[in-house]
This record gives C-alpha cells, sequence and structure tokens, in this order.
C-alpha cells in the first residue's frame, strides 16, 4: 500500500508539472491580446484625450510595433522628452506608458565679467533659443559655443557654471555664470610678406605691441582695416592674413602677419564722367580677368543708358605686367536721348494697348520720357516672356531706335512665330471629384495657350485642392501628348492619397492664454476634414491675436484616416513700456480723427500690459504731449467686442487742446468696435460720452459756446472705410474712400443734439514713370446744436492752404477768429514730378486747393469758394513725404504766399 | 493527508515563481533617440541587431544606436539622389533569408509584430545607407607623386623593416601605394561629410533608455 500512495503521488506530481510547462508555454507561444493600458505622464494619470495617441485598444492583439507607433504619436505631440512603455501580465499585457513633460527653455541670463556683454553672448548661443524644447545634451552644444565666442575674444581658459531653474510645468530659465578668466599677452609681434611695400602709416594700423593682451576679434578688424587700406591704394586683391601660435602655459600668444598685395590694379575710363565703383569690385575678387572685363562693359553700358545714352558703346581691355594690370574702357556715349513713344510693329494677335499695359507702359510721354534706356533694352526680353506665356514658344523681339535730335522713338519688331494651344484635358482615374471641379482648380481649358510652367503649376494646384480637401499624400503627374504641330492633349494622372479627419486637436506652450480663447481662433474642430487651408486660417487667427511669438501646426497621423492636430504656441513678454518723442498722429479712437488726424511733433509715453486675462485682452495708458496738446488716455483692447467678432475698444481720455479761436479740456469715455468686411472695408462704431470745457474762447460767446461752462455730449458714430491704396503713406495708385456719421443725442444730462457727416475720396494715378497725380474731395455736414469744438475747421497744410490752419471760414466779427462752420467742402489737385534725375526721393509739385467753410448748411454756395496755387517741394521719407510749400489765396485781392513745412500726405 | 501537505507545499513554491513572473514590470519599448523628427526606439535597435542590419554583433548598445543614427543621416542624404528598384529590395529580402533562414526571420518578424511591409523599410534603410557610401568612395580623388613620396618614405619602408621584409623600390610600389592613399582619403573625406551631417542634425540621445538595455542581462525575446 505504501509503495502505491508513493508511486501515485510521483505521477501526481509528475503530471502537475507538465501540465503546469504546458500552461505557461501555451500561454507565451499564443499572441498575447492587450488588457488595460494607462498613461501617466509625470507619474500622474493623463488625461483621456491621450489616449487618442494610442493605436492600441483592450482586446486588440499585442504588437510590439504598434506600441512603437504610439511612442511616435506621442513624441510629435512635442510634450514629451521621454517616454517608456512598461508591460505587465503575460496574456493579457497591461500597458503602462510613463510620459515625462518636454521642457521648454524660457529664458537664458548670462552673468558674465571682463567687459564682455550678456547680448555678445547671447547671440552666439544658437543651440539653446528662447521658446524652444529642452534637453541636457544641448547644454555642451551650448557649452562649446560659449567657450568658442570667448576664444574669439582672447579668453582661453573660462570658468562656465550653468543653473538650471525650473519655472513652471514644462519651463526652465538658465543661469550661465561665466568667468572668462585673463586674456593672453603678446610675446611678439612678426611681419611676413611684401612688408616692404607697406608705409609706416599702414604698418601702425596693426597698433598691437608686444605685453598687450591678445584680442582675436580687434586683431581681425585691424587686419581687414589694413587690407582695405592697401585695396585703396590700388592693390584691389590685398589679403592680410595672420597666424597666432598660443601658448597656454606661459599664458601668451605669438602673432604673425602677413600682407599679401598681389596685383597693383588701375582702373580707367575713357569717354565719359561715371563712376569707377561701378567696376572696381569686380576687380577686386580673383575671376578671370576676361570675365571682370565683359561684367564691367555691361555695368557702365547699363548706367549710360539709364542716363538717356541709348547708343551709348563701352569696349574694355586689359594689360598685365608682373604685378601690374591696367584696366581701361573705352566710352563712346553718343548723344543723350530721351524716348517719347514706343511703337509696335509684327504683332498680329495682341493690340498695342495690350502689349503696352504687359509691359506697364504708358501711351505717350507728357513732358518727360516715357521710360529710361536701361529699362528700354529689357522689353525685348519681357516682351518674349509675355508672348512665350501665351502659347507662342518661338517669339521674338528686336529692338529699333529712331532717333529725332535729342528724341528717340523705340520700335519693337515682333516675330510671333506660331501659337501652341491645349487641345483636350482630361484626368485619370476616376476620382473622388468630378472632372468639372477638377478643370475649375486648374483654370486650364481647350483652346488656351500651351506654356509648360503654367501646365505645372496647374498641377501643383491640384494637390493644394486635395490637402484643402483633407487628402495627405496626393501626387500629380502630367503627361502632354502632342496630337498635331503645335497642339497639346494633358493627361492629368492623379494619385488621391488618403484622406484624413481630424481625431483630436492639442495646444502645447500657453502658459497664461485661456483654452476657450485659443478655441475661439480656430476654423476647424474634432471631427472635420483636415482641410489644409482652415488649418492655415486657425494659425493665422492665433498669430493675428497678437499674444504669440511663434505659431506652428503639426499634423500627426494617429491612423489611416484621422489625425491629431497639435498647436505649438510661444507666448511673447506681455509687459512693454516705451518713451519716445516723434512725428506722431492724435492717440484718441474716435472716427472723425480719420480725416483730422495730423501728425505732428509729440512726446509719449505708453504702458502696455497685453493678454491681461489669457483672454488676449490688453490694458495700456498712453500720454502724449505736443505744444497744442496734452492727452492721457487709458485704453482696454479685446479681440472680441461682447463676445462678437469685432475689435473692441473702451477708452477713457483727459486732454487739453489749444486752437485758434478757442482751447479746451475735455473728458471722455468711448466704446469703439472695429470690423473688418469683405475685401479692404473696415468698419467702425463708436459710442462716445464727453463733457468739454471751453478755457478761452476768442469769438463772442453764445448759447452753445460759452467759456468756462461744461458742455457735455454724448453720441453714436459709424465709419465705413474702403482702402484701396498702393501705400498707406506714399501712395501711388489707388483709392481711399470713407464715411463717417455721428448722431449726438440729449443722455445723461448731456446737451448735445446734432447730426453731423463727413465724406472724403480720394485717387491716386501715376500718368509717367515717377510722376503722380493725386485727387481729394471732402464734404462735411452738420445740424443741430453744435459747439465751437464739434463744428468744422479748415486752413493750412493738410486742407486748404491759402490760409493758415482753422483760418478758411467765417470769421467773428469783433475778433476776426475762425468759428467754424456746419458746412465744409473742400477739392485738392496735386501734380507731383521728379525734376533731379540723380536724387529720385526729391520732386516738385504743384497743387490747386479749393474750398470753403459755411455757417450753415443753407449759405452752402459753389461761387464762394475760395481758390489757392501753390507749388512746393516733396522729399520722400517712410512716413510720407516732407513737404515745403508756398501757397497763394487767388480769391484774396492782395494775397500773400503762406509758407509751409509738415511731413505726411495732404490727403 | 498529513504526507500530501509536504507535496503541495513544494508544489507551491514551484508554482510561485511563475506567477510573480507574471505579475513583473519590464519594459517593452521606449524612446532611445531622436534625430531631428527621426525617433528610434528600443525596438528599432533589437531589429537592427536581430536582423543583421547592422554589421558588428558585440557593439554596445550606445554603438549600435550611434550606427543606426549614422545610417538614419546617410540614408536621408541619399532618398535626394538614389531611388532603390524593386529588384534591389527582392535582393534584400533573399540576402536576408540565406543569411539567417527564413524559418528565423519569419519567427522574428512574428515576434516583433512586423509585416514584409515593415521589414522593407528598414532594409530600404540599409540599402540607400550601402548605396550611398559606395557612390562616396567611388569618387575620383587626386592623389600626388609628393603624397606618394612621402608615404613611401615614411611609412611604407619603415613598415617593411619593422617586418623585416623586403623593401621594394618605389617604382615597384606606386600603383599599391597610390591606391592605399587614395582608400585613406575617401574614407577620411567620408568620415568629415558623416561628422558634418551629425553637426547639422539634432540628436537627443536617452541614456536612461539605453541604460535600461544595457541593465538586461541579455535580450529580451
Amino acid at each position: 500500500m505504501n509503495l502505491l500512495n508513493r508511486k501515485t503521488d510521483f505521477f501526481f506530481l509528475l503530471f502537475l508539472i507538465v501540465a503546469l510547462v504546458n500552461l505557461v508555454y501555451a500561454q507565451e507561444k499564443e499572441t498575447p491580446i492587450i488588457g488595460e493600458i494607462e498613461i501617466l505622464i509625470d507619474g500622474e494619470a493623463a488625461p483621456a484625450k491621450f489616449g487618442n495617441l494610442v493605436p492600441l485598444q483592450r482586446g486588440d492583439k499585442f504588437s510590439p510595433l504598434l506600441v512603437r507607433r504610439a511612442i511616435q504619436n506621442l513624441y510629435f505631440t512635442g510634450l514629451f522628452s521621454q517616454i517608456l512603455v512598461f508591460q505587465k501580465g503575460v496574456n493579457p499585457i497591461d500597458l503602462t506608458f510613463s510620459l515625462e513633460r518636454q521642457l521648454y527653455l524660457r529664458q537664458s541670463f548670462y552673468l558674465v565679467k571682463k567687459g564682455l556683454r550678456s547680448e555678445m553672448i547671447e547671440a552666439e548661443v544658437k543651440a539653446l533659443r528662447q521658446g524652444e524644447a529642452f534637453n541636457e545634451n544641448l547644454l555642451s552644444a551650448a557649452r562649446s559655443e560659449i567657450i568658442r565666442f570667448l576664444h574669439q575674444e582672447g579668453f582661453f581658459e573660462p570658468e562656465i557654471e550653468v543653473e538650471i531653474v525650473r519655472k513652471a510645468s514644462s519651463f526652465i530659465d538658465l543661469i550661465w555664470k561665466i568667468n572668462p578668466g585673463e586674456r593672453l599677452k603678446i610675446r611678439q609681434i612678426q611681419w611676413k610678406g611684401q612688408v616692404e611695400e607697406l608705409n609706416q602709416k599702414e604698418k601702425k594700423i596693426i597698433n598691437f605691441s608686444p605685453g598687450d593682451e591678445y584680442n582675436p576679434r580687434r586683431l581681425q578688424s585691424l587686419c581687414l582695416a589694413l587690407q582695405q587700406r592697401l585695396r585703396r591704394r590700388g592693390f584691389l586683391r590685398a589679403e592680410v592674413n595672420w597666424l597666432v601660435s598660443v601658448d597656454r602655459e606661459r599664458e601668451v600668444a605669438d602673432i604673425e602677419i602677413e600682407p599679401r598685395l598681389y596685383e597693383n590694379i588701375v582702373i580707367e575710363i575713357k569717354g565719359a564722367q561715371v563712376p569707377k565703383d561701378l567696376v572696381i569690385p569686380l576687380w577686386e575678387e580673383r575671376f578671370f580677368e576676361e570675365w571682370a572685363l565683359s561684367e564691367g562693359e555691361a555695368r557702365l553700358l547699363r548706367y549710360l543708358r539709364r542716363k538717356g545714352y541709348l547708343r551709348a558703346q563701352v569696349r574694355g581691355q586689359f594689360f598685365k605686367q608682373d604685378n601690374f594690370i591696367q584696366v581701361t574702357y573705352n566710352i563712346e556715349r553718343g548723344p543723350q536721348q530721351s524716348i517719347v513713344a514706343i511703337v509696335f510693329s509684327g504683332n498680329k494677335s495682341f493690340q498695342d494697348k495690350e502689349l503696352r499695359l504687359a509691359l506697364g507702359l504708358p501711351a505717350r510721354a507728357l513732358l518727360t520720357e516715357i521710360i529710361d534706356g536701361e529699362k528700354l533694352y529689357e522689353l525685348p526680353r519681357k516682351l518674349e516672356a509675355f508672348y512665350q506665356m501665351r502659347g507662342f514658344p518661338e517669339a521674338r523681339v528686336f529692338l529699333g531706335l529712331e532717333s529725332k535730335g535729342k528724341r528717340a522713338l523705340a520700335h519693337l519688331y515682333i516675330h510671333e512665330g506660331p501659337q501652341e494651344k491645349i487641345v483636350s484635358v482630361r484626368f485619370e482615374p476616376k476620382l473622388f471629384f468630378s472632372e468639372e471641379i477638377l478643370r475649375k482648380v486648374i483654370d486650364l481649358k481647350p483652346g488656351d495657350p500651351y506654356y509648360p510652367p503654367r501646365i505645372k503649376i496647374a498641377g501643383q494646384k491640384i494637390v493644394e485642392f486635395f490637402h484643402q480637401q483633407g487628402f495627405r499624400g496626393t501626387s500629380v503627374e502630367v503627361k502632354e501628348i502632342e496630337s498635331t504641330l503645335g497642339s497639346y492633349s494633358l493627361v492629368y494622372e492623379i494619385k488621391e492619397g488618403e484622406r484624413y479627419r481630424i481625431r483630436q486637436i492639442f495646444f502645447t506652450g500657453a502658459l497664461i492664454t485661456k483654452e476657450a480663447t485659443i478655441l475661439k481662433e480656430l476654423r476647424i474642430k474634432e471631427g472635420d476634414w483636415a482641410s489644409s487651408s482652415l488649418i492655415e486660417e486657425s494659425k493665422r487667427n492665433l498669430e493675428r491675436l497678437r499674444v504669440f511669438t511663434s505659431v506652428q501646426v503639426e499634423e500627426v497621423p494617429v491612423s489611416k484616416d484621422e489625425l491629431v492636430l497639435v498647436f505649438r504656441l510661444s507666448e511673447g513678454e506681455r509687459s512693454l513700456a516705451s518713451v519716445g518723442i516723434g512725428l506722431e498722429t492724435r492717440n484718441e479712437p474716435r472716427s472723425f480723427e480719420i480725416w483730422n488726424n495730423v501728425l505732428r511733433l509729440r512726446g509719449t509715453a505708453e504702458i502696455v500690459r497685453s493678454n491681461l486675462f489669457g483672454d488676449a485682452s490688453q490694458l495700456s495708458f498712453i500720454s502724449q504731449m505736443s505744444l497744442k496738446e496734452t492727452r492721457g488716455v487709458v485704453s482696454w483692447e479685446q479681440p472680441y467686442f461682447f463676445g462678437l467678432p469685432i475689435r473692441g475698444y473702451m477708452n477713457m481720455w483727459l486732454e487739453r487742446e489749444e486752437r485758434i479761436s478757442f482751447g479746451f479740456d475735455r473728458r471722455g469715455l468711448s466704446l469703439t468696435g472695429i470690423k473688418a468686411l469683405k475685401g479692404d472695408l473696415m468698419t467702425i462704431l463708436t459710442l462716445r460720452y464727453a463733457r468739454t470745457v471751453l478755457t478761452h474762447l476768442e469769438i463772442t460767446e453764445s448759447e452753445v459756446d460759452r467759456q468756462f461752462f461744461p458742455f457735455s455730449s454724448t453720441s453714436c458714430s459709424i465709419s465705413l472705410i474702403h482702402d484701396r491704396r498702393d501705400d498707406t503713406f506714399n501712395p501711388e495708385r489707388g483709392y481711399f474712400a470713407s464715411g463717417v456719421f455721428e448722431w449726438a443725442f440729449p443722455l445723461f444730462g448731456s446737451e448735445a443734439d446734432f447730426l453731423k457727416a463727413f465724406f472724403k475720396y480720394q485717387r491716386f494715378y501715376s500718368p509717367a514713370a515717377r510722376w503722380n497725380l493725386s485727387g481729394t474731395f471732402r464734404l462735411g455736414l452738420g445740424r443741430g446744436r453744435m459747439p465751437i469744438h464739434e463744428r468744422f475747421f479748415a486752413g493750412g497744410s493738410n486742407s486748404f492752404r491759402g490760409q493758415q490752419f482753422d483760418e478758411l471760414g467765417p470769421k467773428d466779427p469783433s475778433s476776426q477768429k475762425p468759428v467754424g462752420g456746419k458746412a465744409l467742402v473742400l477739392f485738392n489737385l496735386e501734380l507731383s514730378f521728379p525734376f533731379i534725375a540723380s536724387f529720385p526721393e526729391m520732386k516738385a509739385a504743384i497743387f490747386y486747393d479749393l474750398g470753403n467753410v459755411f455757417s450753415k448748411r443753407s449759405q452752402f454756395n459753389l461761387a464762394s469758394l475760395e481758390h489757392a496755387l501753390g507749388f512746393g517741394l516733396r522729399y520722400r521719407t517712410p512716413l510720407g513725404p516732407l513737404r515745403l510749400e508756398l501757397g497763394w489765396n487767388i480769391s484774396e485781392r492782395k494775397a500773400r504766399p503762406l509758407l509751409f513745412i509738415t511731413i505726411g500726405q495732404i490727403f | 493527508m498529513k504526507k500530501k501537505i509536504p507535496l503541495l507545499f513544494f508544489l507551491f513554491i514551484l508554482l510561485l515563481p511563475v506567477f510573480l513572473n507574471s505579475d513583473k514590470q519590464k519594459i517593452v519599448d521606449c524612446l532611445a533617440a531622436t534625430v531631428d523628427r527621426e525617433i528610434i526606439t528600443l525596438l528599432d535597435i533589437k531589429i537592427y541587431r536581430e536582423f543583421i542590419l547592422i554589421a558588428q554583433k558585440n557593439f554596445k548598445s550606445e554603438e549600435i544606436l550611434e550606427k543606426i543614427i549614422e545610417m538614419k543621416l546617410v540614408a536621408r542624404e541619399a532618398r535626394k539622389e538614389i531611388s532603390l528598384n524593386q529588384d534591389e529590395i527582392l535582393q534584400a529580402f533573399d540576402n536576408l533569408f540565406k543569411l539567417m533562414g527564413e524559418e528565423r526571420v519569419m519567427e522574428k518578424m512574428k515576434a516583433y509584430g512586423l509585416s514584409l511591409n515593415d521589414l522593407e523599410i528598414y532594409l530600404r534603410e540599409k540599402l540607400l545607407y550601402e548605396k550611398m557610401l559606395a557612390l562616396r568612395t567611388s569618387l575620383q580623388i587626386g592623389v600626388t607623386l609628393k603624397e606618394i613620396e612621402n608615404y613611401y618614405f615614411e611609412k611604407y619602408v619603415a613598415d617593411q623593416k619593422a617586418r623585416k621584409e623586403e623593401v621594394r623600390p618605389l617604382v615597384e610600389v606606386i600603383g599599391e601605394i597610390e591606391s592605399k592613399i587614395r582608400q585613406d582619403k575617401i574614407r577620411e573625406q567620408v568620415i568629415i561629410w558623416i561628422k558634418g551631417l551629425k553637426d547639422r542634425a539634432l540628436i537627443n540621445i536617452n541614456k536612461s533608455c539605453l541604460k535600461i538595455l544595457e541593465g538586461e542581462e541579455k535580450w529580451p525575446e
């Protein structure tokens, strides 16, 4: 029995072991399935949305490759620097994704001594940039860059420490403590090479002596200075090289300086006064002399043609012997002529008018040349390009000149050649979008001219179109089949790619800005097709908030038809303070300031705090001062006006201003909304309350105009602006139109009860090259109780140049000071033109102003408009032209000229 | 029954490690390095090693990673100039099957969850790397007579004497020396070129992930 029991136990044990082994082995043999998936960020459970980045779910078969893909997706968000994936269990496998948040560099501080400035070091450190991802590997790269910079400054034994300071959850500051050490001393300076060619003055440029501190940057600049000096002496290819041997043990440096003069080059230009600087740079480089010669000829020819020497010829030659090169350019100028007309011949397919428009030419010259000589010689090539774009690959254009004394007629002889056309356009294979839609996209149809670049661009347009519809990986190839000579059939072969939806949208880098603020700017949401245009628009909207210094978008495909969008945002500085003096407009957002806001010398102090509550709002305080006024404005700006997509401003201000007939103190409060409409149209809506006290009054007091008596007004105004000028400050083409309506009504104890309207239309035209003709019409009408500070005034450099500032219109009978009016009409016409060819920024101008101010609308009378004529000078600046003008009021019998000096357009 | 108690206890002790092991956490994968926007994970290092995409087997993990980074950078440059045709890919698969055995390859692919398309990506990278290096090493490099002479007198003669071998005249060995110098120059140029690629790229190595790999006694299956 005992034996039987022992045997039983033995076989039982054996059976259990075998069964166990089989069980374990079987578990490991079959593909395990996924159990729980956990995602931890810095040890804490991650929000559920991160699960979308993991292409694995409970119950799926475990695949190491899919785990890798999850790591890739998580990495592409830019949020994490370390990603570890743990598994627990054999079957099922529980996965834990352990993520460490990516750190970003907020700011680097450089504490440095020995006369070095932190900005110098900051400029040299490229490995670490503000707002970019940080990891400790970058510290050694940055350290190398700092060491390299210090070596260039002559510091070879620096001590560098860096401290990492954690600021917020993902941001760090770096504090660099740099002790550059001591500079090496110069032990000796040796000269090599062609030292005997240098004179004493030149040698003294390198003013280092043994015992001085060795500063590599200074040595480099001195050697360059010597090099420049030698080149000015005629050794155009001179080089000054230096070699430094550093003995770190003894802390000394030995310097060897070697000037190499190469050839002495003398350049002579005969036959015309032409600046040598046009050709000197060509001979400074060690290129082929033949090339320098022909390039010099071309530059001189272009210069002469620009000056009007249309038939100029230039021949260059050079003579070389030992270390001497003599270069001579012989010029035959020919007569100086201006081109008064351009005539086309041989053009069968296009009219002269079309060709002129294509080349940007006016029909005829008025008083001067239609085009300069340099541009004239470029016309044949431009015209050939025009023809090629229209399907004439063999078009040739030749230029001929017909002289008539100082005037020349340019003939462009055109040989068009045959035109090539497109006969059919097909798309293969059958696609998601119909042929009709694709034809509209590419804008190519049978009958259109055949021009290969345009056909290629059409292919790119198709790719872009698919991209906008959410497709990625689209590619297009085009087959061009020439069916008959000059007739092409196009077949666009399109591989559509995959269409993606947005599964999730992530934001990184927004510490202050609220998610709601960011979401408001998005034009795309989860579940939408990944339209590239909507993604781009969202990006632009975020940039327009003026809160982020950079906005980047990353697309992370997470499955074959879904992707995740990651917006990487870098918030900018929020506080700004500035003080300055300059030419500025008045800072009071008010619709009527569109026309009345003159540039004037003003001192300004400004403090701004932006993104105040994380909603992209801005609070600012601005104080302005000039000889005529003082102003303080507190402004609150919001990208959304009570939740509407209208930029809103709330302003409070105090101001004091002095005018000719009155002065006032005013305090006010306004609410303004600005909305850009379609095209270049903009509208401004303002609600305003203001309390004005006249501090002095030079006209007879009335019920409305009372000195020291406060006058309150509550008003609502609306403006429409359409701006199609090519440039705001120096317009040459286009137009500007605006209309303002203001209704002041008695509310909150205010006395105002008036209606005011103002219209302005400006037109800019260029009748010839650098000539500008501009005209402006202004009309102002008012009715009701309008105090003096609300009435229309005119006169001065920005309205009517036959009267001083504010002086146009009715006067007070006793004081003869202007009283303003309820009606205003102004018309200004001005022609400006160049008069010094070598000084294109300066122009002369003649002008004619017409207008008047009327006390009442009923007194409006065209016969009583005043006229002013005058002339002046204009100097173009980025803020508009600097104007010096003399104007005469020719409506007055004994008109004396008035001098005006100002900046900015009158208009 | 009393006699069975020790037996059952023995069984329990036997079974315990099985259950404990099944609860133990181990690393499946981690982010080992990034090269600009490309990632290299532990899985990649294993695949490169297991499928003999890296020549030397006894490299340490950091050395393998450096090699993979080099391959990625060179392959990226190669894509701008070189293309691979289907025959070359098929040949690469063929070579791999011959080297490792088809069954073994399939087994490893299953273990890592790789399809043939997935493995093709790795093979392509290796092919592009090799082709690019071959292109670079086939460039014409000039060797001057002076260089040959210097080599002959400074290196060849000394080496031959050290080996106690015959020192042949220059005219007899000029071809060999020229070829050697050329090969050395090309190799040096390639090294400099690869270094330039590495300097221009943004490379981050996650040492903690590599330590995990080194900490394991053997490659996990």
